[in-house]
């Protein structure tokens, strides 16, 4: 395969032509040109900025100059431990995340098995399309909307009245922002399922049912477990997104719903502490951190 | 062996009517307008292994799938032992079923793949153990009890897959072309396991395969499957011996069709002779006539020649090299050659029902 033999290298050929001959002769330095930009993306913006919040989380502020002092010291992590108010916020953080997971958990399955396992092929198109499409509006948009359903005198309390129920009072709340935080991610829970189910050969059920196992068992010694993978990749993204967020509980939580994100917010715009802001964002790194590794310990990712 | 199953089943079909363990009657399904299944009728004995044979599309595996009851029949019955299951869930029928691509649960350990259906029946953890050991030495997978099936070869997972079916002691055993995914000589070692596990459980096993050499090796009855009618049903021997029809006689085995006489007759390769003469062919019974060698391929055991016919058609022969290489025949292109065949050792097709497109 020798480029003589095409008529194109008599007119000399342009760098780009020479730029790909040597990629040719020299397959490391392609694949150095493919994987490098990503990579340095990576370490540089990801793993380093995580880096400096890790330093930076044993610096301190001076009181009075609002300077930031780069001494160490274990201040910050000893007031995220120790003080009430924030060790409550990481409670209600986590505490509503984990429900966020677990209510999603439970809404996607049935979803996502009826698109994967009943659904004929048009169908499935236009679930997951319905599944998908509020994402492509804005997230603000669709947490304002459920504000002016929630709120006091909004659409759910008006609806109740129609039917002669008594009004709810559940805008601004925590309860409000389960159902939010539930509606919003719920898509995510639902794919990663839906992909998981779906890659279940037919043979499976029917092995199943042919050994003399019924819709239940079949459900629980069979689908559930081949479903995992899918559930767990579900509740990372439920479970992070949940703990990472600051807007939701700003819109429909009210006063005295502040989460992670907000006490961060808090500190990097207002209080001006930066230092304090960074030791408190690593809780829900940890956070993670360990989810993650409870996963692995129960073996959600064996069955992948 | 052929003559013991021969001698078997001339006992079996004095007492034919009692020992029926599945009678299918009037079978036919329909996927989306497209027939699969016409209407097929088959009776099962007791202890029988019986081989549903034909290519694919030929319906053979929707009729396992609705004997085992992972399809609806449109019409028809499916009797298993007097009782007609054709419409109950798969979980209500004394069936198991080994699978093309094994469909063992990934998530189990290979003794929890087997134990599967004992728990599902409610059987006590003690008896469970026993029989899933017993299962597991059946299939000589002892030491792989706590693997994992992702941890095996794919000859050792179909044993898994078999032993997860016969721990339940079903009435019937469905195989759906169970060796279908393994290499040739594996499938032939399995071949024999899967006959003499039968021999010695005694289970009647209903077999899918689109292979003809496998039928013919193990089954005791075969029925030939054909765009989704049966063509035939009748021991090996028969079926190879003795087609009812073109399309048998074209897929069990080879052979060359002509016409002789208004008779159309199948010929056998191993059946026809070719000689430079006609004086080998002296003596009773013999049909003889002349064409030219078209073509001699050789083959080690034996070689194949194909001969046009000066009638016309052309036939194949094979010859086997028992005297070396040096054929008999110096096998030119073009050489003239007397060939012929013994009477009584070629078959005539029954009427012209059959049409002749179906050759394949």
């Amino acid at each position: 395969m020798t480029t003589a033999e095409w008529p194109a290298t008599r007119t000399g050929g342009g760098g780009l032509r020479r730029l790909s001959a040597l990629l040719w002769r020299r397959p490391f330095a392609a694949l150095s040109a493919l994987v490098v930009p990503p990579l340095a993306w990576f370490l540089l913006i990801y793993i380093a900025a995580l880096a400096v919040l890790f330093v930076a989380a044993f610096w301190s502020v001076d009181p009075f100059t609002g300077e930031v002092v780069r001494d160490f010291t274990f201040q910050n992590f000893q007031d995220v431990a120790t003080l009430p108010t924030y060790r409550h916020i990481v409670y209600r953080t986590v505490l509503i995340a984990a429900a966020v997971t677990v209510t999603d958990a439970i809404l996607a399955f049935p979803v996502a098995y009826f698109m994967a396992r009943i659904a004929g092929p048009r169908l499935r198109l236009v679930l997951t399309t319905l599944v998908v499409l509020p994402l492509w509006s804005s997230y603000l948009a669709r947490v304002y909307a459920w504000r002016l359903i929630l709120a006091h005198d909004g659409a759910l309390n008006w609806a109740l009245s129609l039917v002669g129920l008594p009004s709810l009072a559940i805008g601004y709340s925590n309860w409000a922002m389960w159902i939010v935080f539930s509606y919003i991610w719920l898509p995510f829970m639902i794919m990663p399922v839906f992909a998981a189910l779906e890659r279940v050969p037919n043979s499976y059920f029917e092995a199943s049912q042919d050994l003399g196992g019924r819709g239940l068992r079949t459900l629980r010694k069979v689908v559930l477990p081949l479903a995992m993978p899918g559930l767990v990749a579900g509740s990372i993204f439920t479970f992070s997104l949940t703990l990472g967020d600051y807007i939701t509980p700003v819109l429909v939580g009210g006063p005295g719903s502040d989460f992670i994100g907000n006490v961060v917010y808090a500190n990097v715009g207002v209080a001006n502490n930066i230092p304090f802001a960074a030791a408190y964002a690593t809780v829900p790194l940890v956070m993670m951190a360990l989810y993650l590794w409870l996963a692995r310990r129960i073996g959600a990712f064996e069955v992948m | 062996m052929l003559t013991k199953t021969a001698s078997h089943e001339a006992d079996r079909d004095r007492t034919e009517a009692a020992d029926t363990l599945l009678e299918v009657e009037g079978l036919a399904k329909s996927f989306k307008g497209t027939v699969a299944l016409h209407s097929v009728d088959l009776s099962i004995r007791r202890g029988e292994f019986f081989t549903l044979l034909g290519p694919s599309g030929s319906g053979k595996t929707t009729t396992l799938r609705l004997i085992a009851g992972f399809e609806r029949p449109d019409s028809g019955s499916v009797r298993l032992d007097g009782r007609d299951v054709a419409r109950l869930a798969p979980f209500k029928r004394d069936v198991n079923t080994v699978f093309q691509d094994y469909a063992l649960f990934p998530h189990m350990s290979v003794a929890e793949n087997i134990a599967y259906g004992l728990e599902a029946k409610r059987v006590a953890r003690e008896e469970r153990g026993k029989r899933v050991a017993e299962a597991l030495r059946m299939v000589q997978l002892e030491r792989f009890a706590d693997r994992s099936p992702s941890a095996l070869s794919g000859g050792q997972r179909q044993r898994v897959g078999l032993a997860r079916a016969i721990v339940n002691r079903p009435r019937l055993l469905l195989l759906d072309e169970p060796l279908g995914a393994l290499d040739l000589k594996l499938r032939q070692e399995m071949q024999l396991e899967l006959k003499h596990i039968q021999e010695e459980i005694g289970i009647t096993f209903l077999y899918v395969t689109h292979d003809q050499e496998e039928a013919l090796s193990m089954s005791d009855r075969i029925a030939v499957f054909n765009d989704g009618r049966i063509e035939q049903i009748g021991s090996p021997s028969e079926v190879y011996e003795k087609p009812k029809s073109e399309f048998v006689a074209g897929f069990v085995g080879t052979s060359s069709l002509v016409e002789r006489g208004g008779d159309r007759l199948v010929l056998r390769p191993e059946k026809v002779h070719i000689a430079r003469s006609a004086e080998a062919f002296t003596g009773e019974g013999w049909h003889v006539e002349t064409g030219r060698i078209a073509e001699s391929v050789y083959l080690g055991l034996y070689t194949r020649h194909i001969v046009r016919l000066d009638a016309g058609e052309t036939v194949v022969s094979v010859e086997q090299n028992a005297e070396g290489p040096a054929s008999t025949l110096a096998a030119a292109r073009g050489q003239p050659v007397t060939v012929a065949w013994r009477k009584a050792n070629v078959f005539a097709l029954p009427g012209e029902r059959q049409t002749m497109e179906k050759q394949t």
